[in-house]
């Protein structure tokens, strides 16, 4: 009953939303152009980024910064979905609003501690800034794990940086820190999922468990070819959650020699079908045949039904993806890729 | 308010940056659109570092930094050499002392968890040393997180490791492993998979384990003795350097609070800085006169703004108990520039209606007592004195109409009525609570022509319906029903009344094209003359009802009064049903509470309702943007 009063006013508003995304007509054409100013002034004059571009407009145009903006505009849907949600899904969507501020987080501990690229985090961070609880002038200034530490204090996964600072000083790698950061944000995920309705469980699962379980496969096989990991340590390490794999499954995955015979271990036949494909691609892009995937799913779901949070998740996902692909565009045309290249790098081109 | 700019040589730009935050009183804007030639150029604040140096110094020395009276006398520029050469001891001194700290903190850590391990074989006498030793097992010591635990249980099952849980409280769990030797690496790295924590057993350890337990509880002991030292390490530090802190610490302050302010709001080109602002005329004045005096070659310039080009921000002072009903205006927002704020008149309205629906004085004294414990911070999770001063005029307000009334605790009959019954003189108060309404309308319609005539807004002055014409087409209407009341006549003919509201009407329907006549352009409107017709006949439809309900709207004051009587009448009523005196006071009590926080929440939405929706809506625009001056802060 409650899922009666709960959606249709956000689901409404989203939909009128959904028909201003762009449509195949503008990929093809921000395919075609020529320079990071045009598809800029593509993007201002024809569609609805148009109020995020506002500041950069009439100034000369770089890529970064084109990007930054964009990707701002997505974690800008967070404000004014707040405004349509009641207060459980508010904490589920803040929730999965912070996969941004993890991922802003993984940038910083690589940047400042591997790389220090000047100016690169103000560039690149999208999420983390709009964080109350931290002085993120001080977060751009640190220079070691524990300046880190100091800033981030008072956010939920500082534990997890204390855990590891020990650890971190010892092998300066944060391969671990990144798991577990990864880790935790799908585990109160799920957790904040257990308390939906039976059908918005469904959908949570399609959505994201789908997303997990593609996850998981691509670490799996990756670890595969690239490093020699024992089965128990691969099974510590993946997202303990799983969806149309079970956890047998997962088991024999993990015990495998040979990454091309993961697929025998799979019995859900569309993932199968799948790792097959991108297993057998020449281009080695891996990733973009499960995002493909999701997002062929999210295309159905996006219309099926109008009470439950599909809409929600399905619009979000969609927003990334669109924004995704929009970047690949934006990136393939400043190094002057051939259109057809562009195109196959593209999450909707269908695999 | 006025616009200034101010446009100088680079080099006193950090004075005149002073002098702005020195004032206090002044608001500079971010990135105007300047000549092209001036840049947002940032210009490296070397300060910062320092000054986040000291402020952590002063936070591990228990220091407090107060920032509101700073002076800003005596700044002499110290050099950053000066600067690092005063820090750089005092914060090795403290690095020292924490570093020491962490490792006491760790070697605790260690010895607790030495001793949940040890203390499971507290009754077995071997010697520990003999089991690191052993020549075809290893044995490993650590501890997980619960979570972490019950993951590594299931996914361990390929190598021939054993995992024993020995001990374990909410959050963790402690355990030994056993693995052969030839399986200790990939023993090593599945821990690690789940980040375990390892915990070594101490080298020189050759006793059994109830010695080891007793020697680790030894030095817990010391430990803490340790730790008091550090403790009287830090006050003496604290002790001797105080004053030269807080010293550095102003200066750094202000030093890079200026560079922080030159670097957001000036442009810069190669050899000027130019900024913009706002500045209340009679700050100004002063103002220009120390910067013309004190550095001729800065140039100043100001310029009354046109109100429609560009919106001031609005200065907006009231006394303190004013600020708190302040509050809830700005619910509705912030006065324009230029525009009467309504936070006196609205907190008067507040109290008067407040009173005359909750006029109690036994729960008026509640009010009035909840208030002063607020305000003297004596109820801990209200810490907004603003929420006193509500309380208290509020109760002292419903306090006064109380005994008007003759009301104590909803009783009507235990003190005589100083004015009026209002429950007996049911059809007398309604109209005495319109007629009151009627006043504040009329009232918020002055305040609507004051307010156009002050902005210039002439046509709104003559012709909207809060305007000249509406306010005579009110009055107009009011002496006429009441002299139709009064003495069964109109004021004037029939016909002739008929003509002046006609009249009256007219002019509000053709407010947009009488306006652009006043102001000098012609007699029409700017939108299609079709649509113009159909939509102020809407609105002069809506007006003309608007007259009457925004009036009618104010029977609710009364029917609250009356409300409050048979609330209180129904109290009553079930503490007398009761035989027992105890209970019958227990039902007073009780349902006197329920009255006022039902009625007391109640009244005060509805007197909301009636302040924004008749009374805001005729002069107040609320569209505003506070004033917010730079300061140190």
């Amino acid at each position: 009953m409650a899922a009666l009063f709960q959606y249709p006013a956000i689901n409404a508003k989203l939909k009128a939303l959904s028909s201003k995304m762009l449509k195949e007509e503008d990929f093809q054409n921000l395919i075609e152009l020529n320079s990071v100013q045009e598809a800029f002034n593509y993007l201002y004059d024809n569609t609805y980024y148009h109020k995020d571009l506002e500041d950069i407009s009439g100034q000369e145009i770089h890529r970064r910064q084109l990007e930054l903006n964009l990707k701002k505009s997505l974690v800008f849907s967070e404000d004014f979905l707040n405004k349509y949600l009641s207060s459980d899904l508010k904490n589920f969507v803040e929730h999965y609003f912070k996969k941004f501020e993890i991922e802003d987080l993984k940038i910083i501990l690589r940047t400042i501690l591997m790389e220090n690229e000047e100016d690169y985090l103000s560039d690149n961070l999208i999420y983390i800034d709009r964080n109350q609880k931290i002085n993120f002038n001080n977060l751009i200034q640190a220079s070691s794990y524990e300046e880190i530490q100091e800033v981030l204090k008072e956010l939920h996964y500082a534990e997890i940086l204390d855990e590891f600072a020990e650890q971190y000083q010892q092998n300066k790698n944060l391969f671990q820190i990144e798991m577990t950061l990864d880790f935790h944000y799908f585990s109160r995920l799920n957790d904040l999922a257990a308390e939906f309705s039976n059908k918005d469980q469904k959908y949570f699962n399609k959505i994201i468990g789908t997303q997990i379980d593609l996850l998981n496969i691509q670490w799996i096989y990756r670890i595969k070819k690239y490093y020699n990991l024992s089965s128990g340590e691969i099974l510590n390490y993946i997202i303990p959650f799983h969806f149309k794999i079970t956890r047998e499954e997962l088991r024999k995955m993990s015990q495998v020699d040979n990454p091309n015979n993961l697929v025998k271990q799979i019995s859900y036949a569309p993932y199968q079908r799948l790792l097959e494909k991108a297993v057998e691609d020449v281009n080695n892009i891996f990733e973009r045949f499960f995002l493909n995937y999701i997002f062929m799913q999210l295309q159905q779901i996006k219309s099926e039904s109008f009470f439950t949070i599909s809409n929600i998740l399905a619009y979000l996902y969609l927003r990334e993806y669109e924004l995704r692909d929009i970047i690949t565009i934006i990136e393939g045309i400043r190094y002057s890729l051939p259109d057809d290249r562009i195109k196959n790098f593209l999450i909707r081109k269908e695999v | 308010m006025k616009k200034f700019q101010i446009l100088g040589l680079k080099n006193k730009i950090d004075l005149i940056t002073e002098e702005i935050v020195k004032n206090s009183q002044i608001e500079l804007l971010k990135k105007e659109k300047i000549n092209k030639d001036f840049k947002y150029d940032q210009v490296e604040n070397f300060y910062k570092p320092y000054f986040n140096r000291l402020n952590k110094i002063m936070d591990s020395l228990n220091l407090d930094q107060e920032i509101k009276n700073i002076n800003f006398e005596q700044l002499n520029k110290f050099s950053l050499e000066e600067l690092e050469d005063f820090i750089n001891p005092i914060e090795k001194k403290i690095n020292k002392l924490e570093r020491i700290t962490k490792k006491l903190d760790a070697e605790e850590k260690r010895l607790n968890n030495l001793i949940r391990h040890v203390y499971v074989m507290r009754n077995i006498d071997i010697e520990l040393q003999s089991l690191k030793n052993l020549s075809y097992v290893t044995l490993i010591f650590g501890s997980l997180s619960q979570e972490r635990y019950k993951r590594l249980i299931e996914n361990v099952t390929e190598i021939p490791i054993l995992v024993l849980k020995v001990n374990e409280d909410q959050e963790r769990v402690w355990f030994f492993t056993f693995a052969k030797k030839n399986y200790q690496q990939k023993a090593l790295d599945i821990l690690n998979s789940v980040n375990f924590n390892r915990i070594e057993l101490p080298d020189r350890v050759k006793e059994q384990p109830k010695d080891i337990l007793n020697q680790s509880r030894h030095r817990l002991d010391k430990i803490e003795i340790i730790r008091d030292q550090i403790k009287l390490e830090f006050k003496k530090l604290k002790h001797r350097y105080q004053q030269h802190l807080f010293e550095y610490y102003r200066q750094a302050l202000i030093f890079n609070r200026i560079t922080d302010v030159n670097n957001s709001f000036y442009g810069k080109s190669d050899y000027f800085f130019i900024t913009t602002g706002w500045i209340s005329e009679e700050n100004e004045t002063e103002f220009e006169k120390l910067i013309s005096n004190k550095y001729p070659e800065v140039l100043y310039s100001s310029q009354e703004v046109e109100f429609a080009e560009e919106e001031p921000p609005t200065i907006i002072e009231n006394p303190d108990w004013i600020k708190s009903f302040s509050s809830l205006v700005k619910l509705y927002g912030l006065p324009k520039y230029g525009e009467i704020d309504p936070s006196l008149f609205f907190a008067l309205s507040y109290i008067l209606l407040f009173g005359i629906m909750f006029g109690d004085l036994g729960q008026g004294l509640i009010f009035v007592l909840l208030g002063l414990a607020v305000y003297k911070n004596k109820i801990k999770f209200i810490t907004d004195q603003g929420i006193g001063y509500i309380l208290i005029s509020l109760g002292s307000s419903s306090m006064l109409f109380g005994t008007f009334y003759g009301s104590i605790f909803g009783m009507e009959d235990l003190i005589p009525a100083l004015l009026i019954r209002p429950m007996e003189n049911i059809m007398v108060w309604l109209g005495f609570t319109v007629m009151i309404g009627i006043f504040l309308l009329i009232i918020s319609m002055i305040f609507n022509l004051f307010n156009s005539f002050k902005n210039k807004d002439y046509k709104e002055a003559f012709f909207s319906d809060s305007g000249l014409s509406g306010l005579i087409l009110y009055l107009f209407l009011l002496s006429n029903l009441a002299a139709y009341g009064l003495q069964n006549s109109l004021l004037i003919p029939l016909p002739l009344t008929l003509a002046v509201v006609i009249i009256l009407l007219l002019l509000i329907f053709f407010k947009e094209p009488l306006g652009n006549l006043l102001v000098g352009k012609k007699f029409s409107v700017d939108k299609k003359i079709s649509e113009y017709l159909l939509e102020s006949i809407f609105e002069l439809f809506d007006s003309a009802l608007g007259y009457l309900s925004n009036t009618l709207s104010f029977l609710r004051v009364g029917a609250f009064t009356l409300n409050h009587v048979g609330l209180s009448m129904a109290v009553i009523i079930l503490s007398e049903m009761v035989s027992n005196s105890a209970g019958s006071l227990l039902i007073l009590i009780a349902g006197n509470i329920v009255i006022m926080v039902l009625e007391g929440v109640v009244v005060g939405i509805q007197i909301l309702r009636l302040e924004f929706f008749e009374i805001f809506s005729k002069f107040y625009s609320g569209s505003g943007r506070e004033f917010k001056p730079l300061n140190i802060e």
